[in-house]
């Protein structure tokens, strides 16, 4: 009995050393360019290219970080926080009536809407294959170089999926619950804005996620679409430091280290909310 | 109550959706009233000049930015608005590499800007397109012979109809780069490398293992199918002249060569330049360059600045040489490279545009470009005007790069479509180094290419 | 209120309708249409039907970039998945900050910029240069050469585009895997199922959907993916990791040809498009 215990703490021992192992690597394999941009952001501009390569012991310097921030960078920030929050903001809503429609209402052109949703998936994934025929497109009917030109973009980019979560979080809720409640006089615009949403709030988190990592990291449309450096989103001026006078790895590193920590903190507050907002339905399909 | 909840829903939602619609309207009305507006401004300009205006810039250069060249296109920006009051110039920084794609396509839509950069090293015959105003409806007439000579050089008259429409900045010549340190640590006098055998044996020197452990490379090339930048194959075509036909085939595919391939190989096999140049660009080479691993590269000189800025060794150990003359018979050529920099045919102000790109090419101007842009002067003035900065062997790379543009520079041919040399070159010789084929074969085959998608 | 058509489905859905309407398919109709044409420097030079598609379909160079295309998608695919799903039940079997930490880390790759991420590991994988053969060259071992070599460049970007997706493969799995009530795994142990067997007859048909979602938008993500291919590799050595993505953008933005490359972006739309279809067919969706 005594040897039985004893063998038991052993093997959650050595299984504990083998997870912790395997923990190790996959934060070395995830977490290496990361660091690796990290501490060659803190380098002095000498030291940056160095070989061989400088791992704790160079002179920590915050240069680049004053480089970007003279170069606007924190304009850049602002401006593409804005976008996302306008993007969120008015594409959820509409995503969540759509998403409502499909669910719960017959309609003409149904078929329709769900064939430009599944069209809508590839075309924004593979957005970088159209981007000519988009700048044409758009100098077409005047939606270039304006303050909501890339609002309307990033909405219209992750309006298929953000309908699709949003569509398996509605579908998980029993349509007795809103029988009854509009029996007990709930309007149908108070069903769909207030109640849903509540009910179904991992979904519509997880697809303002969804939403704003796309925007946050938006290059190819954002880099043509938008000639004005006053509404240049946050990935145009990362890429400004692989000039056409070489790269400036200082403040480039500088610059993408400073763009992932607002995903990271959103990420670590909403985290939890994405696994659960998918799981309520994104993978019923 | 059912009922009434079903109407008061429909009335909310309608209403929602003109909102909707009518923002969308706005959204998309607004482009014709503003062109409208402008078109009256443009007429309104024509009766009271001082109407403000404003004129757009594409560049990659970014005036609001830390570097020279952006302070040096502020400051002329600033001048330029002291001297027309009633113009604003807006820059629209773009990245280098779709800015020229961008801006064909908005010319081809009608929003092009006013001034736009577009590259060169692609081909002269954009111009031809009818893209840019030339500079004879503008402000040419004004210039005396004087001013005209002082410009005039092969990127002047680039066009086949004698007029002009570009002004050449930004520009890039290659050559050698190289460490003074090294090559007096190794005991090589960089004056006596006079043929390219010469800079072979001295890269055969300058080819060690140093104290930490480093494999340092003689001479560091680039042959990625997807770069511009030059190297020997191409060198050894461009100074035999056996690239193209004058008409334009290519014709690339001959013993010149195959000799010039079978010796880039022979190099490799020395060690002097490291086998993945087939997979190295323009940017990787320059990149290992200022982390040491190359005694010389050869390279476009808009990179010196950038390389003495960040090098961990003595910056002032950076050094350029004209590239050595490849065979005994005829004379080294480089590929002339830079920024075609012209006002758009479709611009609304083409009159203060046409001012503003004089004022970026006057002589003041190219002194600033020379001194805080770390550009090649564009002027022959101004190579005495600033005769004492030339002098600081610190600058003296400029001169190396202003003598290589102006004796051995190879343009691109105004009469057919030539960029997909690089292509064509680098290729083969991949198919050669990779693949093992036949450099005779690889270079058929990619001339054949080329030839194809001329047609 | 199902069964009746009921105008209020297209006023909710007509926003959403509009925006993906007119902010992405018709442009489609722009890149069908240069693709018919023969359009060098923006400049319209003639009107040449098909002829675009048949030099595609003709040149044994796009043929071969479009097999190593799928095959890197492929590839990469199965990386992810496999890693994704590992990684997924690690952190359902796991508690608290170490479930969080394991998440956090296996979502960093998702969500930092993928130039940067390219570019640096590009540089870690440097030959001479690199971090990686800087600390093999410290153990003792010899150098490797990794995106010099034909065969080991396509592992490399293989597993950098793997690398990239790990992350979304984990979130979607482990979404599916929470929501498998927590009785039937329950009642598979009480009947004696091994751990292995509840995975394989419990969890695994339930995390088909997932799965298949995964697999077909990170397909969709490789096989798009513009950014690592240009950045890693840029094609090289030779052409031995060469995309369909890199071709397009090759033509569009370094030869102008802008008729020849809408036309592989309309190829690439029309795969993707099926991709997408034989998705919706394999988790039987309806509407």
């Amino acid at each position: 009995m005594r040897y039985n215990t004893h063998y038991e703490d052993r093997k959650k021992t050595i299984g504990h050393h083998i997870n912790l192992g395997i923990f190790v690597l996959l934060c070395i394999v995830n977490l290496t360019p990361f660091v690796w941009g990290l501490i060659t952001s803190l380098k002095t501009e000498r030291e940056v290219l160095q070989y061989p390569p400088k791992f704790l012991f160079f002179t920590p310097s915050l240069e680049h970080y004053i480089t970007i921030f003279e170069n606007n960078f924190f304009h850049s920030v602002l401006v593409t926080l804005g976008y996302s929050a306008c993007a969120i903001v008015i594409g959820v809503t509409f995503g969540l009536m759509a998403a409502y429609a499909m669910k719960r209402y017959n309609f003409f052109g149904k078929k329709a809407l769900f064939f430009a949703i599944l069209c809508g998936i590839p075309l924004s994934i593979g957005s970088a294959a159209m981007v000519i025929p988009n700048y044409v497109y758009f100098s077409t009917v005047g939606l270039i170089d304006r303050w909501y030109t890339l609002v309307i973009i990033n909405m219209a980019y992750h309006m298929p999926m953000c309908t699709w979560i949003i569509m398996s979080g509605i579908e998980g809720i029993p349509i007795e619950i809103e029988e009854s409640m509009a029996l007990d006089g709930a309007s149908k615009p108070y069903i769909i804005f207030r109640m849903i949403p509540s009910l179904c709030s991992p979904s519509i988190a997880s697809a303002a996620l969804f939403i704003f990592i796309g925007t946050w990291n938006e290059y190819v449309s954002a880099s043509v679409i938008v000639n004005s450096n006053a509404y240049r989103p946050i990935q145009v001026s990362i890429y400004n430091y692989l000039g056409f006078f070489g790269r400036e790895w200082g403040p480039l590193t500088a610059a993408a280290t400073a763009a992932v920590l607002p995903s990271l903190i959103i990420f670590a507050i909403l985290g939890k909310y994405l696994i659960s907002g998918l799981t309520q339905g994104a993978v019923k399909g | 109550m059912k009922r009434n909840f079903a109407i008061h829903v429909n009335r909310v939602i309608l209403l929602l959706l003109c909102v909707v619609l009518v923002i969308s309207c706005t959204a998309c009305g607004q482009p014709n009233t503003s062109s409208n507006q402008q078109q009256e401004n443009n007429q309104n300009a024509a009766v009271a000049e001082k109407e403000p205006i404003e004129i757009t810039m594409w560049t990659f250069l970014d005036p609001n930015g830390t570097d020279g060249r952006g302070q040096t296109l502020k400051k002329i920006i600033e001048d330029y608005e002291k001297e027309f009051p009633y113009v604003t110039v807006s820059v629209e920084t773009q990245d280098y590499t779709t800015l020229t794609t961008k801006f064909l396509t908005a010319s081809a839509v009608g929003n092009a800007p006013d001034i736009c950069w577009v590259e060169s090293t692609r081909s002269p015959l954009i111009i031809e397109d009818g893209h840019f105003i030339p500079f004879e409806d503008m402000f040419l007439d004004e210039w005396s012979d004087e001013d005209i000579a002082d410009v005039k050089d092969s990127f002047w008259d680039m066009a086949g109809d004698g007029k002009h429409y570009t002004a050449y900045m930004s520009r890039n010549s290659v050559s050698i780069v190289y460490r003074q340190d090294l090559f007096e640590e190794k005991g090589i006098d960089p004056n006596s490398i006079k043929s390219w055998d010469d800079l072979v044996e001295a890269a055969k020197k300058l080819t060690y293992v140093d104290e930490n452990g480093m494999q340092v490379y003689g001479l560091g090339q680039n042959y990625a199918e997807g770069t511009n930048g030059t190297n020997y194959v191409i060198e050894a075509l461009l100074s035999t002249d056996k690239l193209f036909t004058p008409d334009g085939t290519a014709v690339w595919n001959n013993e010149t060569a195959v000799d010039a391939i079978n010796y880039q190989k022979e190099m490799i096999e020395m060690g002097i330049t490291p086998e993945y140049c087939v997979s190295a660009t323009f940017d990787d080479v320059v990149t290992d360059f200022i982390a040491g691993k190359y005694a010389m590269i050869m390279s476009g000189n808009t990179r010196v600045p950038k390389i003495k800025e960040a090098c961990a060794y003595d910056p002032d150990a950076v050094q350029c040489m004209l590239i050595p003359q490849l065979f005994d018979d005829t004379d080294m050529k480089i590929i002339a490279g830079g920024w075609m920099v012209g006002v758009w045919s479709g611009s609304e102000h083409p009159y203060e545009a046409g001012k503003f790109l004089e004022a970026m090419i006057s002589r003041e101007a190219d002194c600033m470009w020379v001194e805080t842009g770390g550009q090649i002067p564009m002027r022959q003035s101004t190579r005495e005007t600033l005769k004492d900065y030339f002098a600081d062997p610190d600058n003296a790379y400029l001169l190396v790069a202003q003598e290589a543009l102006t004796n051995h520079a190879w343009m691109y041919p105004n009469n057919f479509d030539s960029t997909g040399l690089y292509l064509g070159i680098n290729r083969a010789f991949n198919s050669v180094m990779v693949n093992g084929e036949d450099p005779m074969q690889a270079l058929t085959q990619t001339a054949e290419d080329f030839n194809i998608a001329a047609s | 209120m199902k069964q009746k058509r009921n105008i209020i489905g297209n006023l909710l859905s007509l926003p959403a309708f509009m925006l993906i309407l007119f902010v992405m398919i018709l442009p489609v109709g722009y890149a069908i249409y240069y693709s018919l044409l023969d359009c060098d420097y923006m400049k319209i030079t003639g009107f040449v039907g098909l002829e675009n598609y048949k030099e595609f379909f003709a040149s044994d160079l796009m043929m071969q970039t479009l097999f190593r295309t799928f095959v890197l998608s492929f590839c990469s695919l199965i990386i992810s998945l496999l890693i994704g799903l590992l990684l997924a039940l690690w952190i359902h079997g796991s508690k608290g900050p170490f479930a969080f930490a394991l998440q956090i880390v296996g979502l960093i790759p998702w969500v930092t910029s993928m130039v940067v991420a390219a570019l640096l590991w590009q540089w870690i994988l440097q030959t001479d240069t690199g971090l990686l053969n800087y600390l093999i060259s410290r153990i003792g071992l010899d150098k490797i050469v990794i995106l010099n070599d034909k065969r080991n460049a396509f592992i490399a970007l293989t597993i950098v585009m793997a690398w990239r997706c790990v992350g979304y493969a984990m979130v979607q799995i482990l979404a599916g895997l929470k929501s498998i009530p927590r009785d039937y795994e329950e009642a598979a142990e009480v009947d004696g199922c091994g751990k292995f067997q509840v995975f394989r007859y419990i969890r695994m048909p339930l995390l088909k959907t997932p799965l298949l979602l995964s697999a077909i938008i990170i397909t969709l993500s490789n096989f798009n993916n513009l950014t690592v291919p240009q950045v890693l590799t840029n094609g090289g050595p030779g052409n031995a990791t060469r995309v369909l993505s890199l071709a397009m953008y090759q033509e569009g933005f370094q030869f102008y040809r802008f008729g020849f490359s809408s036309t592989i972006a309309c190829i690439m739309f029309v795969i993707n498009l099926l991709l997408v279809i034989s998705y919706v067919k394999a988790v039987k969706y309806e509407v």
